[in-house]
């Protein structure tokens, strides 16, 4: 897993370095919005930290009972944010996460072989770092036909629901 | 007329009693983890872990795996003699295994013939032997637990001309333990060709099979039951023995015997016609009503497919464990052992299945030439689509079959060594595998996949027309493969010149990489592949609609690119997995395992799932059973038949390929 994580962060870090996009606004007031109310089962973005050169959110399970894994992507605006790294809660021992172009992060997490599934609701999955070129509002939202979620029985969980949130200037 | 005959594996004994069954079922329905937990499985299907048949090695005794010159000179393939009738008179007592069998032969001259040969067990020999005009004269020599006797003739039998040969044998049976021709030591009694009855072997062809007529007499100790592979005319007892006797209009000479001895319950299977029996020792009934039902299932399905029914009753044997004898079909019999109990019902029955199959595919219909695909194949393939059309008709049946054929891909391309099995369609019977799993795959496996590769080209209905044709055609008649490629174009319309020759007559397993563009109606699919023949293939285009369509592609040598107006974006393009064990594909994107043409997180999870999984367990390595069905290889991208970290590196490294936007 470190592994994972350490080829992205690389990458990523490459990709922020080279923003010559004007510094932050006030990061007081710049936060994380959720989105809307939603039903399980569902995956959601939960805010961390926002700073001003930083976005720190968690991909988020609600009611997924025998989960195996998560395929997703999301998309946001790429002059504002670019991936820095992502890391996956210990359950999750196959992960990847890279932009598969600006403004497009591919993401997944797993487990292994046998792996029985994980029993989750209100539990972070992964844990997503931003790297914040400017504090401009913007939504971060998912790709809702390339996203699935798959149970342990190898079968998609359905009526899926995918919220995710947005950058705002409270 | 001639016809040539199967090592049939599961023994020595070769002949054309066929077996396979179980052995698939079992890798592909219950997966590694119940194989490798009924240690009582063959190596290969059909119970024999020597694949080699008594005639092949009949062929090297006589010749040394060369034919002889016959003089005058005759067309390769064309045997010294055509049997016309054979007669048995057979006394047998179990207990004491004393047995002679006094036999009546008929046969014609093909060339000037001098010379036939026949297996027995190695207990019995010639008391006696004559034929009017001829002075005949034996020599023996022990083979395998075989005595081979060489009957030698002088002067010749001229060509064209009739030989009646008297000839009596007998002795005290060895029947030694895991010799499958016979067993007295299980509550069933059995006796096939090579016991008490003679195997016989051609001079010229040991391969070559005849239609002829038979009678059987038997004459047991009265109390015992006696079922024979023939109808039954006559039962007679005088208190001490009972005297049965048996006759077949036409039988092939491959499978003329197979006769039981035991305490028996007979079961009637309801509604088939002629009557139809389920024969099991009376201590042991258990699955005995399971194998009524699933033969009265599986019988009127067989007879769907192959368009008539059989021209015999049929009687299940239900078998004990016995070494070396798990099952076969013959005259108008079929036998299954209790071993196969081990896969559960569904499993069980299909191996069943499989067995009965063969009552069409290798007891009435027997290619000529030296191949086994159209009867170890073709019984395999049955016996795939009768569990799919009674078991999983209501799943994804196209997934199913491509999910079953894995037990073949992965035999074919991680088992043996593709480069080295022979083809089909053999030189000569002398190049077939002699060892295990290399016959299995090569008899059963790469047969059956190549029928499956065809039937997904032609299509199911074509498919099962030319299926009807062949049986109408080559029941008890000399048919080849070339036969049967007539009536696949004939059904199909098709000119499958191209086919045969690159997958019955030669071996090909193209490396296919497909490619596409989604376009607003369907996609632009390019597809390339490493073989210099055109491979004909089903693509499966999933689309954002959600709809599924199937195409037909020929593809060419070199790069191909097609397109498909569709009515939507294709979002998924990937060959049929039936063609899977054929046509060994991948997406033209490393990394990309579900063919969508990009490396995402649904890629990630399906290597993930993989991991750990192996193609066979290599603790196995000599048996199909060590094959998972449940390993898919298009995970196993570092092509090494394990799906471990080097494959999900792979996806890893090339993680968040997409398609130009």
């Amino acid at each position: 897993m470190s592994r994972f994580v350490a080829t992205f962060a690389a990458v990523s870090i490459a990709a922020a370095g080279c923003s010559d996009d004007p510094p932050p606004e006030s990061e007081s007031a710049f936060v994380f919005e959720p989105g809307p109310a939603f039903a399980a089962p569902a995956i959601s973005l939960r805010g961390v930290e926002v700073t001003s050169d930083r976005v720190v959110l968690e991909v988020v399970g609600h009611g997924l009972g025998s989960l195996y894994g998560v395929a997703w992507r999301l998309s946001y605006a790429p002059n504002i944010l670019a991936l820095h790294e992502m890391t996956p809660a210990p359950a999750w021992t196959a992960a990847a996460a890279r932009e598969g172009a600006p403004g497009l992060l591919v993401a997944g997490i797993s487990g292994t072989g046998a792996f029985p599934g994980a029993d989750v609701d209100g539990d972070a999955l992964v844990t997503l770092r931003f790297d914040l070129a400017r504090s401009s509002p913007t939504s971060i939202e998912f790709v809702v036909d390339r996203s699935m979620a798959e149970a342990a029985d190898g079968t998609a969980i359905p009526d899926m629901t995918w919220v995710g949130g947005a950058l705002v200037v409270r | 007329m001639p016809l040539s005959e199967s090592p049939y594996t599961h023994r020595p004994v070769a002949n054309r009693r066929t077996c396979l069954h179980g052995s698939l079922a079992f890798a592909v329905l219950a997966s590694t983890t119940i194989a490798r937990a009924e240690p009582r499985l063959p190596d290969g299907l059909c119970g024999h872990a020597a694949a080699a048949s008594l005639r092949l090695q009949a062929a090297r005794i006589l010749f040394d795996g060369k034919r002889p010159k016959p003089d005058p000179p005759m067309p390769p393939g064309t045997p010294a003699w055509d049997f016309l009738d054979v007669a048995y008179d057979v006394t047998i007592d179990p207990a004491t295994k004393v047995a002679s069998n006094v036999v009546a032969v008929s046969v014609r001259a093909n060339t000037n013939a001098s010379s036939l040969g026949m297996f027995l067990d190695e207990g019995i020999g010639v008391v006696s032997v004559s034929a009017p005009g001829h002075v005949v004269t034996s020599s023996e020599q022990i083979v395998a637990g075989y005595n081979y006797v060489t009957l030698s003739i002088s002067p010749p039998v001229a060509k064209d001309a009739e030989m009646a040969l008297a000839l009596e044998v007998g002795g005290e049976l060895a029947c030694a333990p895991g010799f499958g021709p016979c067993g007295v030591d299980a509550s069933i009694k059995h006796f096939l060709d090579g016991s008490i009855f003679p195997y016989w072997v051609d001079p010229l062809e040991p391969m070559a099979s005849d239609v002829l007529s038979t009678s059987i007499v038997m004459r047991v100790p009265a109390q015992y039951d006696v079922v024979a592979s023939a109808a039954l005319v006559e039962t007679t007892t005088d208190g001490q023995t009972t005297t049965t006797t048996w006759q077949s209009p036409q039988v092939l000479l491959t499978m003329t015997v197979g006769v039981v001895l035991g305490d028996f319950t007979t079961l009637l299977v309801p509604g088939l016609v002629p009557d139809t029996t389920v024969v099991h020792d009376a201590a042991t009934p258990e699955w005995a009503p399971d194998m009524v039902a699933w033969t009265a299932s599986v019988l009127p399905f067989m007879t769907e497919m192959a368009g008539q029914p059989l021209p015999f009753g049929v009687a299940t044997i239900k078998l004990p464990v016995i070494d070396g004898f798990p099952g076969t079909a013959t005259n108008g019999m079929t036998f299954l052992a209790d071993s196969y109990a081990a896969l559960g019902p569904e499993g069980f029955e299909e191996i069943l299945a499989h067995e009965h199959s063969h009552l069409w595919w290798g007891v009435t219909i027997y290619p000529s030439d030296p191949t086994f695909w159209l009867v170890e194949g073709l019984a395999t393939h049955a016996q795939m689509h009768y569990t799919a059309a009674h078991h999983h008709a209501a799943e994804d049946l196209e997934a199913y079959l491509g999910v079953r054929h894995r037990w073949q891909a992965h035999g074919l391309r991680y088992l043996t060594d593709p480069a080295t099995l022979p083809d089909l369609q053999l030189a000569d019977w002398q190049s077939a595998p002699s060892g295990q799993p290399d016959y299995t795959v090569w008899a059963y496996f790469k047969g059956s996949a190549v029928l499956e590769h065809l039937r997904t080209i032609v299509g199911d209905a074509a498919f099962l027309e030319a299926i009807d044709a062949w049986v109408a055609a080559c029941s008890y008649a000399a048919c080849t493969s070339e036969d049967f490629r007539a009536h696949v174009e004939a059904a199909s319309g098709k000119d499958l010149g191209g086919f045969f020759d690159a997958f019955v007559y030669s071996t090909h397993y193209p490396r296919l990489a497909v490619g596409f563009e989604p376009s607003e109606s369907g996609a632009v699919v390019r597809l390339e592949h490493d073989q210099p023949i055109d491979v004909e293939l089903e693509l499966v285009l999933e689309l954002a609609n959600g709809n599924v369509e199937r195409k037909l592609v020929t593809v060419p040598p070199g790069p191909f690119e097609t397109s498909f107006d569709l009515g939507a974006p294709a979002r998924v393009v990937k060959p049929n997995a039936r063609h899977d064990a054929i046509v060994w594909s991948r997406s033209a994107v490393t990394g990309d395992v579900t063919f969508d043409g990009e490396v995402d997180g649904v890629d990630l999870i399906r290597a993930a799932r993989q991991s750990g999984r192996r193609a066979f367990d290599p603790a196995m390595a000599n048996t199909v059973w060590s094959i998972d069905t449940t390993f898919d290889a298009h995970v196993d991208l570092v092509e090494d038949g394990v799906c471990d970290a080097a494959d999900l590196g792979v996806v890893t490294d090339n993680f968040a390929t997409l398609r130009s936007p």
